[in-house]
């Protein structure tokens, strides 16, 4: 017998014309019965409403005499999503539903974009329904009397779940969850996710591993058709790998954006995005104005006017990072290109399914190489989209960061009892394994600083009080750890804005302490100049004539997904054999043939090392094709065992087809070859040794740092007001390795690079496979085409066993040699 | 010897000036040490403020110095500001009693912008509080951009924490504090550890002194 509710739902959407997907049905029926669970379904396929709709089911339900008069529920629904950008699409939608509906509920947004008057307006009145991000919700819990906000929540949906879960963000949903879990036990809680490898898993983080009720994973029936076009050059010209290809490929995007109503241009880096709009914009000035770039550094103002006129079709192309990723079913466009090689199968389907209007309707995206041997991960793109193998999404697992800036996040609202957080935590999947010994060492640090009491005396952050309650009772402490909340780690921003005072945006102070006044440099799509610099903010002008510098973004780099290597090993297999279809590996002949000619194009039981020289030293590549993040670990493991045996400082660069070994001076790679440099003998002891130095740990600690409040960045432009309170990453990294070793935020560092890095199991995998092949040895004249891409990486490791003052001796020496 | 073995001794308007390893520096005629940009007491000031900085930062700056400070005997030590980081905290009651213990010594402080403790309390130690002080050819002050008067003097200051970059072959780098000798001025590197740097452009016919592994050595040529 139908329900009432889902009568009037019914007729609702027949008064749309719309047809209840099956998988939509089954959704509302599970969730009406209180299950809790995951939808699997892709952009576009009516996600949204299938996991909508049954809450106002329900509502109908409990009040079917007053469902439309019933107002000022206080916050009953809430939707938790990744990306701020296009929430507001998201709540015009469910608004509108309502309204149609006659049901008196409000949809309001709560995320670091909202205006703060807006926020105070929820504060006093909650919204039935509440689109906000993970770091949002901390935010929320980080006021005074947080409790009173979530006294009627029902339910939390989280939207997007494949991309929080793997990230530090995903963490603090699930921190979240249990809280309000605490609050409310009997919420429904659901997720929505884009198809990953582990499915199951994914359910468990987000529920916990020992869901309470049943809970069940309900797949879409939709057969989204992908098709992916790569876009090749006319002419493989000589050395067309030789740098980058990425924009003499524009003319041809063009009649791609002529014949289409709406484009959105993906790009992997800001610093990208600045680049291409720059270049779409001189190339077509008629663009002028129907064109818009979009990216997380942006102000809120010029990204809202990006978002609005797309959603009203006002624009012919966007171009943008992952800001506009996320795919809504209510704002499609009709074509996407993606430049660079988007690094994995998930996500490169879901930016095509941004695409198109129809389910059922094919999805088309265009693929741009942003350097030749792209064209082979685009081949393997398309083998990946046709087998519909996807990567995992591997959740993180006990990072202490993230429970300690929560700890003082529910410090400087209410306090906490430590037993009862605990056994909340615990209910976690990413915490279920959080000893005891674990969280006292946790707990110590917040309220005494560290392991002895000696050394931190004077420390003040959270106070215990008589009753056991954890506080923060510093007003200071409190304000600045509100303003930190997140886990995002970012560099010092500067805001830019027009000499009107209209802001534009944010830039990392380091690309601006590179120029002078006078200077221009290309932002927000436009060129201006610098006129001066007050109080932690960049005052510009609209300059004139050809622009310089796009703030280059030193980003993190991506990796190829396991998945992804496999599929592409096999494609360099089929170039080696000559027996490929793909039009991409056929317009590669020309660079394979250079390979095969200044070396060799290794097959499956082949490794590959390449030696040369240049004026900047000595070069040794090699090409495991294990994808950047295995490379990583390996060069730094291969780099060490070198520097064992001989006093030699290596510069390491690497990406996902190989790295390289840098040195001034000659690398005895044949000698270390025949020593053992690549077997699985005292692998163990040689990776720790490797982390130190490597100094792979250093960079994962700042990210620590950042988030557990060790480190302190402050809003943009406000930097200035707690320069006395900043320090480098680096400098306590060295603080804690002398005085503190067994500090649990290092032993998290090292743990991460265990983890991501140096994973034993992955390494001794590589050196086992690289044991059964043949290693072949080639002395290079010049860079081959496989190099190229690695050596000319400025992103690059170090690590050194000579003693400094010996490398400044020889640095005297070659100086006076020449003079 | 006095001097620890990685010591460099240079000359300027006929002074003997020791750029020790420890990064202070030794004026031989008159038999003053040097010291700048100490920062005692971060550690604590971060502490308050609730982030967690082990005492050990601010125990061993107090150990270098006393350790520095037994094996050169000097008659006079000049701290060229940033002595004291912040407001009074314990950490100031450890730098009290050192400054005790060597009650023979004269004890100049050159005022720096960090040393916002006043006058008085510094006085109460036992130090001499001075905007800036001339001895022999030397004018001694904490900020070299605060220096108003001609330039035939050659200045002595720090606040910088300087430090050099050097390029090598096979795109490596090594950061190294530094001394750095201008036209008219010296540099000195900050004696206190987490501290931070910053680095420094030097200049045609500019000196620098890089401080690497306990030994100082000359690197003008490399920069």
């Amino acid at each position: 017998m139908e329900s009432t509710g889902q009568r009037i739902i019914n007729d609702w959407f027949i008064s749309k014309g719309w047809q209840v997907f099956p998988f939509q049905q089954k959704v509302w029926t599970n969730f009406t019965e209180g299950k809790n669970g995951l939808l699997n379904a892709p952009t576009g396929s009516g996600k949204t409403f299938a996991l909508w709709m049954p809450n106002l089911i329900k509502w109908i339900n409990e009040h079917p005499e007053e469902y439309k008069t019933k107002s000022n529920n206080g916050l009953k629904v809430l939707w938790i999503t990744p990306l701020r950008a296009l929430a507001k699409d998201i709540q015009k939608a469910l608004q509108q539903s309502l309204n149609e509906l006659d049901i008196p509920w409000e949809v309001g947004r709560r995320t670091g974009d909202v205006s703060q008057s807006v926020k105070q307006k929820q504060n006093k009145k909650m919204p039935e329904v509440l689109i906000t991000t993970p770091e949002s919700v901390h935010v929320l819990l980080a006021q005074k009397n947080y409790r009173r906000h979530f006294k009627n929540l029902n339910s939390v949906i989280v939207d997007e779940w494949h991309e929080l879960l793997g990230s530090k963000r995903g963490i603090q949903t699930e921190i979240a969850l249990s809280r309000l879990r605490g609050i409310q036990p009997d919420m429904s809680v659901w997720g929505i996710s884009a198809t990953i490898g582990n499915l199951n898993e994914a359910m468990a983080v987000l529920l916990g591993p020992e869901m309470k009720t049943d809970s069940i994973i309900i797949k879409a029936d939709i057969q989204k058709n992908i098709k992916a076009v790569s876009v090749l050059p006319d002419e493989m010209e000589n050395f067309p790998w030789h740098g980058h290809l990425g924009l003499k490929l524009l003319p041809k995007i063009l009649p791609i954006i002529d014949d289409s109503r709406s484009t959105l241009i993906f790009t992997n880096t800001r610093a990208q995005s600045e680049i291409w709009f720059q270049n779409l914009l001189e190339a077509r000035p008629d663009l002028a104005g129907t064109i818009a770039i979009h990216h997380g550094s942006l102000d809120r103002k010029v990204r809202d006017w990006v978002e609005t006129s797309l959603h009203e079709g006002i624009l012919k192309a966007v171009v943008c990072t992952s800001s506009l990723d996320l795919g809504v079913d209510f704002s499609p466009v009709e074509t996407v290109i993606q430049i660079g090689s988007p690094k994995g199968v998930a996500r490169f389907m879901q930016r095509a399914g941004r695409s198109g209007h129809q389910p059922g309707s094919t999805s088309q995206i265009y693929f741009v190489p942003t350097h030749a041997l792209e064209l082979v991960e685009a081949a393997a793109l398309r083998s990946a989209i046709n087998s519909e193998e996807m990567e995992s999404r591997d959740p993180i697992l006990k990072p202490y960061d993230v429970l300690v800036q929560y700890l003082v996040t529910l410090a400087v609202s209410d306090g906490f009892y430590p037993d009862l957080i605990f056994n909340e935590i615990k209910q976690t999947f990413a915490y279920q394994t959080l000893t005891r010994k674990e969280w006292k060492a946790i707990l110590q640090f917040i309220t005494v600083g560290g392991k002895s009491l000696s050394q931190y005396n004077e420390y003040t952050k959270v106070d215990i009080e008589d009753d056991g309650l954890y506080k923060v009772n510093d007003r200071k402490i409190s304000r600045r750890h509100r303003m930190s909340i997140g886990t995002i780690a970012s560099d010092a921003m500067l805001r830019i804005k027009y000499m009107s005072g209209k802001p534009l945006g944010v830039v990392e102070e380091w690309f601006i302490a590179q120029l002078n006044n006078g200077d221009t440099f290309w932002f927000a799509g436009r060129n201006l100049e610098l006129i001066k610099i007050k109080d932690m903010t960049v005052y510009v002008k609209r300059a004139r004539g050809k622009s310089s510098k796009v703030p280059a973004y030193l980003g993190g780099r991506m990796s190829l997904s396991s998945n992804m290597t496999r599929i592409l090993r096999k494609k360099m297999h089929e170039a080696v054999t000559g027996e490929h279809t793909d039009v991409e590996l056929k317009k590669l002949e020309p660079l394979f043939n250079i390979q095969k000619q200044w070396s060799i194009l290794p097959d499956h039981d082949q490794f590959l090392i390449e030696k040369s020289f240049s004026r900047e030293g000595c070069h040794v590549f090699m090409f495991p094709f294990e994808g950047r993040y295995v490379h990583e670990g390996m060069s730094a493991l291969i780099a060490h065992r070198i520097s064992q045996k001989i006093p030699i400082t290596f510069s390491i660069a690497m990406n996902d087809y190989g790295f390289e070994l840098l040195s001034d001076q000659d690398i005895p790679i044949r000698e270390a070859l025949d020593d053992d440099l690549v077997s699985t003998q005292n692998l163990e002891d040689d990776i720790m040794a490797s982390i130190n130095s490597a100094e792979l740990a250093k960079r994962r600690f700042r990210e620590i740092c950042q988030i557990s409040g060790l480190v302190f960045q402050g809003f943009p432009g406000q930097a200035k007001r707690n320069k006395h309170l900043q320090m480098s990453s680096s400098l306590f990294f060295d603080v804690f390795m002398e005085y503190e070793p067994d500090h649990l935020l290092l032993q998290q560092a090292f743990d991460e690079v265990m983890t991501y890095q140096l994973d034993e199991v992955r390494l001794r995998k590589a050196l086992m496979k690289i044991s059964e092949q043949t290693i072949v040895f080639k002395e290079t004249e010049r860079f081959t085409p496989y190099a190229f891409p690695i050596m000319v990486d400025r992103l690059r490791e170090k690590l050194s066993s000579e003693k400094l003052i010996d490398r400044i001796r020889k640095m005297q020496q070659q100086l006076e040699k020449h003079t | 010897m006095m001097y620890s073995e990685g010591s460099l001794e240079i000359s300027l308007l006929d002074q003997q000036l020791v750029l020790l390893p420890e990064k202070a520096m030794y004026w031989k005629k008159f038999k003053t040490l040097v010291i700048s940009d100490l920062h005692f007491g971060k550690s604590g000031h971060f502490r308050k403020h609730g982030i967690a900085v082990p005492e050990s930062v601010n125990a061993s700056n107090i150990q270098r110095l006393d350790v520095l400070t037994r094996r050169l005997t000097p008659e006079k030590i000049i701290f060229l500001g940033d002595l004291f980081h912040s407001q009074y905290n314990a950490e100031f009651e450890s730098f009290k009693h050192w400054r005790r213990s060597h009650a023979g010594i004269d004890m100049v402080l050159t005022i720096g912008n960090h040393d916002i403790i006043s006058r008085h309390e510094f006085q109460k130690t036992g130090l001499e509080c001075v905007n800036t002080l001339r001895m022999g050819p030397f004018l001694f002050m904490h900020d070299e951009s605060d220096d108003q008067l001609n330039t035939r003097t050659i200045t002595v200051s720090g606040h910088i924490h300087p430090a050099i970059k050097l390029k090598t072959k096979g795109r490596q780098s090594i950061y190294s504090p530094c001394y750095y000798i201008g036209g008219t001025n010296i540099l000195l590197p900050a004696f206190g550890t987490f501290t931070g740097t910053f680095l420094v452009e030097p200049k045609q016919n500019d000196r620098v002194f890089a401080v690497v592994e306990e030994k100082v050595i000359n690197v003008s040529t490399l920069v």
